[in-house]
């Protein structure tokens, strides 16, 4: 699921897949043209890929030139078996292409390659950018190499093991970036790479288990749940205390500090307006003042107040 | 064989995520509030997670986006970055086409991210950067990419303020009284002509007082410029600053400002910035060149009145204060 699914598809005229589709189509398969169709095609879709991506926009090189040439012979096969059998728009060529890509990019990474990627990170000093390009692709290798073990499964019911697993996940991956250097290449006895990963996966996951253990029954929100979820009753929230506060004012500072020469553009009067759910254009044109004016003014009051606020509510 | 797609970069948005969002979402009252800081809290957190992954430290606790009291008073994805400062996360919904900030962002956030979210709110996607808070809506394909925030965060080693010495004051009244130039500001002459001509953003120092400092012709604007060197080393750029005093009555005067290319270049920076500020130090007028040749204000101002021209461009600020 990338961006590529979530942006319109370019009309016919604009989508360069199309024309290098149906010219690697329109030649024989195994033609100096098919071939070279092929290529071009092959160069396409790999503009998508996630790994073996050329460094700080410098010529592709060392490992990653490595990656892309895997890639690129993995998916050239796959080019070759399946180009005459697509039809195009079914399925629609951008996820058709993206498919091509992720299945090629599958087959191009093995735990050699990931142990190699993470010896590239290490070989970096932290908050290099040559260190976060080798770690961004180890992450991305990692999830696309489908090596990451699923232990515990049968304990949990599907839906929160899912869940759970992709906590874990991100967590499992968070500490491979963190901790790299504590990755010995030597260690354990068939010394795969994805050993060190998944003995930390398998810790990570029994402690999410017990950090999370309310969520058994319970379901994320999706973006039309959020819609329908209930409000607390106004009692408890923090937002009705800051309120109250605010209109109270004890010392005064709030109804005092106002913008220049508009003793009644306070930063009281302000705040009161967008708890009443006034926008800024509705706050602007009533006190006549520009939005950029008011809304600076109540950004920076908001940053002065705030160990105020601590104090207060914290 | 090199040519790549800019990089988005997928988090997914699992428990520890949620369980945030949930936490402060619960402290809302107001439904609309309470999606909008669920949300915010999803894309900050995406956003920190991806920070982990190339082991640039974040405080949490210490981001704006994470503190209760500032939800909700402010539309807030400020993160905090224990070294450069503050990074605007906005969330970009499924079908958003522009990465917009409030006007209560702070102008001040070494960037500004998007970040997807899908219906599912399970995945996040990066999708690229703006290398400083736009006033305007940027379309999505016009963001910069992730790749670059790295090199971008790294010409950024702390919010650089170059003032110029707090005690030098500029004393406007000298300018009125003396010919020649003063210190760095030097004498210029065509300044009055091209102003009045071409007013391009004219705003009025008293937002209250209705009256508009009028275009007075015949009264001389007197006006000197300094060259004001800004952004990081080892993309700086010169632009030229023009502040003209104009003497309306005893006690009113308007001054005029003018921020210039210089050659070899005939248009600003894109994401220089322009403020007044009065002398509390807060803003009451700013403007941003969108590429333009020039940035013009203008604005009215009393006897004594102190006043202060900061003009900000990646992360590096200048200050000039002035008495009229």
């Amino acid at each position: 699921m990338g961006i590529s699914d979530t942006i319109q598809a370019l009309p016919k005229s604009k989508e360069p897949l199309i024309q290098l589709v149906r010219r690697a189509q329109n030649h024989a398969p195994h033609s100096h043209e098919g071939h070279i169709a092929l290529n071009q095609l092959a160069s396409e879709i790999l503009r998508s890929r996630k790994i073996g991506r050329p460094f700080n926009q410098a010529l592709l090189s060392g490992i990653y030139l490595e990656i892309c040439d895997r890639i690129r012979a993995h998916l050239l096969i796959k080019l070759d078996a399946r180009i005459n059998t697509y039809t195009l728009d079914h399925p629609p060529i951008r996820k058709w292409a993206s498919n091509l890509l992720l299945e090629a990019s599958h087959d191009s990474v093995d735990d050699d390659l990931l142990k190699r990627i993470a010896l590239e990170a290490q070989h970096h000093e932290p908050q290099t950018l040559e260190r976060h390009h080798a770690l961004t692709e180890l992450v991305e290798a990692i999830r696309l190499s489908d090596r990451l073990i699923r232990p515990h499964r049968s304990k949990f019911s599907p839906q929160f093991y899912q869940l759970l697993y992709e906590e874990a996940v991100n967590q499992t991956l968070t500490y491979v970036c963190r901790r790299i250097e504590t990755y010995d290449p030597h260690r354990g006895k068939s010394q795969k790479f994805m050993n060190w990963v998944n003995f930390r996966l398998d810790k990570v996951l029994i402690e999410c288990r017990r950090t999370f253990s309310d969520y058994q029954t319970q379901e994320l929100p999706n973006l039309n749940d959020l819609e329908q979820l209930s409000q607390p009753p106004e009692i408890s929230s923090i937002a009705n205390d800051v309120r109250e506060y605010i209109a109270i004012d004890p010392e005064g500072i709030f109804s005092q500090t106002h913008i220049r020469h508009r003793p009644d553009a306070s930063f009281q009067a302000i705040a009161l307006a967008r708890f009443d759910t006034s926008s800024w254009e509705e706050i602007s044109e009533k006190f006549e003042i520009k939005i950029p004016t008011l809304s600076s003014f109540f950004q920076r009051c908001c940053q002065k107040f705030s160990p105020i606020f601590k104090d207060n509510f914290q | 064989m090199t040519q790549v797609n800019p990089l988005t970069f997928t988090i997914a948005l699992t428990l520890t995520a949620h369980r945030y969002a949930e936490n402060f979402r619960k402290q809302q009252i107001n439904p609309a509030k309470a999606k909008q800081v669920y949300l915010n809290t999803l894309a900050v957190y995406a956003v920190k997670e991806y920070l982990d992954y190339l082991e640039i430290e974040t405080d949490l606790e210490a981001s704006q986006s994470w503190n209760p009291v500032q939800q909700t008073l402010l539309d807030t994805t400020s993160l905090k970055l224990t070294q450069r400062g503050t990074l605007e996360c906005r969330p970009v919904l499924p079908w958003g086409t522009h990465l917009k900030f409030p006007p209560e962002t702070p102008r001040n956030s070494a960037a500004g991210i998007a970040v997807l979210l899908d219906n599912s709110l399970r995945s996040a996607t990066l999708l690229g950067f703006v290398a400083s808070i736009p006033d305007q809506a940027i379309p999505l394909n016009e963001l910069q990419n992730l790749e670059q925030l790295g090199v971008h965060l790294n010409t950024l080693t702390s919010k650089l303020t170059i003032h110029s010495d707090e005690t030098l004051v500029t004393q406007l009244q000298q300018w009125l009284e003396t010919d020649g130039d003063f210190g760095l500001w030097k004498v210029i002459s065509y300044f009055a002509e091209s102003f009045i001509s071409r007013p391009n953003y004219v705003f009025d120092f008293r937002e209250s007082a209705k009256t508009v400092a009028e275009e007075i012709t015949g009264v001389p604007i007197v006006s000197r410029s300094k060259h004001c060197c800004l952004g990081q080393e080892p993309h700086t750029k010169t632009v030229e600053l023009q502040v003209g005093i104009q003497k309306i009555s005893e006690e009113m005067f308007n001054i005029y400002t003018q921020v210039k290319a210089m050659k070899p270049h005939d248009r600003l920076p894109e994401n220089l910035h322009i403020s007044v500020l009065d002398h509390d130090g807060t803003e009451v007028m700013h403007a941003q060149s969108l590429g333009t040749e020039a940035l013009q204000l203008k604005f009215s101002t009393v006897k004594d009145e102190h006043f202060q021209l900061q003009l900000m461009l990646d992360g590096s600020t200048i200050t000039e204060t002035f008495i009229s």
